[in-house]
């Protein structure tokens, strides 16, 4: 877990790092998402008026309590086309996730990773010279393998599964900083 | 619902609209009107009120019941008499004499609305229709719009206003009204700092770093469904206003009158001034309604009975007899004609092809023809007189006139014969020649403008030798190749002074009277009815006519002036009458009147015509003195 924390603060910083030339990046970071109890961190760059990348962190690792938990690490980098200007108007997208998870809810807790392909649509409003409010729904087909153990302290190993599955991958109202 | 019931049902929803328009034209109603005169008052009274016999009833207590009647002495049987007041009856002649004062006649009538015409949901526009001989005028309308009326008139114009309302005005700030501002701001402010668009400095040359130019950016946060929505609504003013205001108000009316509540005939005192003019000497008068309902519906009334005015003015008076002027003929007539005849350098011969010589040739045959046709003339002698001008020496030039004098002689001489003019044979011809014109030069030298050293050349003039004094005009170069260009070709010329004598006078002056045109042409202005100019031209002349034009005028002072130093006749007295009246005299009006009537019994019936001697009548009572 301690290499997960170190690589996520060198990312964030390696981009605040790079000079920045004004309305060429933004940091954001979805409310939904941390709702949901994960902390997240979206950084981006725009390479034309049109064209911008993005990759979102999430790392959720947290515990509510002892039968429910979700452990998350998510990696989503993708691309944005911008109908109008980079940070500014309805874009869509595409982006690759992995993520590994660990979570547990009632009778059974599941353990393993998964990773996908998906496409997003939203729409950004500007709020000011520096902020803007963004919404963005995304979904896609994902490979997952996991493992299945009675939700329970060391629980009892009981199989392991994969699957191909159409899913949504990103629900997200963010609020948005261009750098 | 069957088809027949629905039928009916359409049918008496149509029929109930208009019940009362169809019941005014089957009962034929139209406004009245009749003429005004200045001491009736009553046009604005209420008739019904007045209409109080004064009779009554008393009920004694034996249940007798006993009429009681104002009652008056009669004078022949001293007895006393019931005196019993009638319905007034207004009797309304269809004609009036009116009189025309400074060119202007003024016309009042009585216009009266029935009350039937008057209904809340009805306007009657009145429209006065004048007729002068072949021009007819529209006097401006008067009209009665019922309360439900203007009502709804309002309505409309309420409807249309607030539709004018909702389109943006063209002086409204574009960039604040057509585009997405604030978010147009954000992004300028994000992306574009150095643009000043906000304040309406447009600069397209600047772009952002990743190379959207100005322009496009205000394309993308323009709101072109907005510029094309008011574009729309602007093009649809005149169909909304149609839709809206069924019933406009209507312009240039005297007036527009809103009738709340119904009380009686309506009338209104209509006056008029109207400019006459040669043909209007009878003016007939009619009134045209319309009555528009609320729903639609409209009906022209039948036109109105007909009012005739027939305008009298001074100009009656006129004395158009001829004047005549007296004139001195003189036996002895002396005629001058200059010609300009172009001489080739150092040529004495008159070459026709050179310059205009042709022009001037023919207009002096014309002249010599004209003047022996008109065979009123002997022609006793003709000097003609050649210049040069005082370019050269000045013996060559005088050689030069010299010639060329004699060679328009010859011309001249020519020209008589091939005319075969009989009274031209005998005539003495002399010849003059002016070497240098000097004199002609130094008038067209202080006429001209255009020379720069005007005044030292002009002193030049008082050296002697001619020569030496061109030599020092020639000094001034500019100024003298003016002169030689300009001056100098109107300088040689040849001139004719004919001496004629009358065929038919053998003294030496005559008088004869010839008639004066001008005075006629006075008199003429005076009975078209042009008052200022008549008095222009007449007023040097100081007789009756002289005095109707000042008179006419409203210029009474003047008038009165000339009229006591005319001598007395019917119609000076008539109008002095007329003077003594407008200025309050009426003991010196009266009696000039009566003069007038005394010479001549017409002026007693003229009298009547004009208000001034009219109100006398009727004040003395001065046609029994007449009848008498």
């Amino acid at each position: 877990m301690n290499r997960l924390i170190t690589l996520q603060t060198i990312f964030a910083f390696g981009l605040l790092s790079v000079k920045c030339h004004a309305q060429n990046y933004s940091i954001g970071s979805s409310l939904t998402a941390s709702a949901l109890g994960s902390l997240n961190i979206e950084a981006s760059g725009a390479i034309s008026g049109k064209v911008s990348f993005h990759l979102p962190l999430l790392w959720a690792p947290f515990q509510l309590n002892e039968k429910t938990k979700l452990k998350l690490f998510a990696l989503q980098p993708g691309a944005r086309w911008w109908f109008w200007h980079v940070y500014s108007g309805f874009f869509a997208g595409t982006y690759a996730t992995y993520a590994r998870f660990n979570g547990g809810i009632y009778n059974y807790r599941h353990d393993g990773y998964a990773f996908g392909v998906s496409f997003s649509g939203g729409y950004t409003k500007m709020l000011t010279r520096r902020w803007n409010i963004e919404i963005e729904l995304g979904g896609g087909l994902f490979y997952t393998k996991y493992d299945l153990y009675l939700n329970e302290s060391c629980g009892e190993y009981l199989s392991s599964t994969s699957s191909m599955m159409l899913v949504p991958s990103k629900v997200n109202i963010s609020f948005v900083y261009i750098l | 619902m069957n088809r027949a019931t629905l039928f009916l049902t359409i049918l008496s929803f149509t029929t109930s609209c208009t019940p009362s328009l169809y019941k005014i034209k089957r009962d034929r109603v139209v406004p009245l009107i009749s003429h005004a005169l200045y001491s009736d008052e009553s046009y604005n009274l209420d008739h019904r009120s007045s209409n109080n016999s004064k009779s009554f009833t008393f009920k004694g207590s034996d249940g007798k019941e006993i009429i009681i009647n104002e009652a008056v002495k009669d004078p022949q049987s001293g007895e006393m008499v019931r005196l019993r007041h009638l319905n007034e009856i207004y009797v309304s002649a269809k004609s009036l004499n009116i009189s025309e004062r400074g060119g202007v006649v003024r016309l009042d009538f009585i216009i009266r609305v029935p009350e039937s015409l008057q209904k809340s949901e009805w306007q009657t526009t009145l429209l006065p229709i004048l007729t002068r001989g072949a021009d007819t005028i529209h006097l401006e309308k008067i009209i009665l719009t019922g309360y439900g009326f203007k009502r709804s008139q309002i309505k409309g114009y309420k409807r249309y206003e607030r539709f004018l309302r909702t389109i943006i005005p063209d002086d409204a700030d574009f960039i604040e009204v057509y585009t997405d501002l604030p978010n147009l701001a954000i992004f300028l402010d994000r992306h574009l700092p150095v643009s000043r668009l906000i304040s309406g400095i447009e600069n397209d040359s600047i772009t952002t770093r990743f190379g959207v130019s100005e322009k496009k950016i205000l394309e993308h946060y323009l709101k072109e469904w907005l510029i094309e929505r008011n574009n729309r609504k602007k093009e649809e003013r005149q169909r909304l206003f149609l839709k809206y205001v069924k019933h406009p108000y209507i312009k240039n009316s005297r007036l527009d009158s809103v009738i709340k509540m119904v009380n009686g005939d309506f009338a209104y005192h209509y006056s008029q001034e109207l400019n006459t003019t040669e043909s209007s000497k009878k003016i007939s008068l009619n009134i045209c309604a319309q009555v528009k309902s609320v729903w639609g519906s409209s009906l022209t009334l039948p036109c109105s009975d007909t009012l005739n005015y027939y305008i009298s003015s001074m100009i009656n008076f006129t004395d158009t007899t001829k004047r005549y002027i007296s004139k001195v003929v003189e036996r002895r007539v002396i005629e001058s004609f200059d010609t300009r005849i172009n001489f080739g350098v150092n040529s004495t011969e008159i070459d026709p092809e050179l310059d205009s010589n042709r022009f001037y040739l023919s207009r002096l045959r014309d002249y010599i023809s004209n003047v022996c046709r008109k065979n009123l003339y002997n022609t006793d002698s003709v000097i003609i007189t050649a210049f040069s001008s005082p370019e050269g020496p000045f013996k060559l030039n005088e050689d030069l006139s010299i010639h060329r004098g004699e060679s328009v002689y010859r011309y001249f001489k020519r020209s008589i014969d091939s005319l075969k003019m009989d009274s031209l044979s005998g005539p003495i011809v002399k010849r003059v020649s002016v070497a240098e014109d000097w004199p002609g030069l130094r008038n067209l030298i202080l006429q001209e403008v255009n020379l720069k050293d005007k005044s030292s050349i002009l002193k030049l003039f008082t050296i002697k030798d001619p020569d030496i004094r061109e030599s020092k005009i020639l000094l001034h170069k500019e100024d003298y190749r003016y002169i030689k260009e300009r001056l100098y070709p109107a300088l040689r010329r040849v001139s004719f002074t004919f001496h004629l004598s009358r065929k038919d006078m053998e003294k030496d002056t005559i008088h004869t009277s010839e008639e004066d045109t001008l005075y006629m042409r006075g008199v003429l202005h005076l009975q078209r009815r042009e008052y200022a100019r008549a008095v222009e031209i007449l007023k040097e002349y100081r007789d009756i006519n002289s005095a109707i034009a000042y008179l006419s005028m409203g210029k009474d002072f003047s008038a009165s002036e000339i009229l006591s130093s005319l001598k007395e006749s019917a119609s000076v007295l008539y109008l002095k009458a007329i003077v003594a009246s407008i200025r309050g005299d009426e003991e010196s009006a009266v009696n000039l009147f009566l003069r007038s009537v005394e010479l001549n019994l017409s002026m007693a019936y003229r009298g009547a015509l004009d208000p001034e001697i009219s109100f006398l009548i009727k004040k003395y009572n001065l046609n029994n003195e007449i009848y008498r």
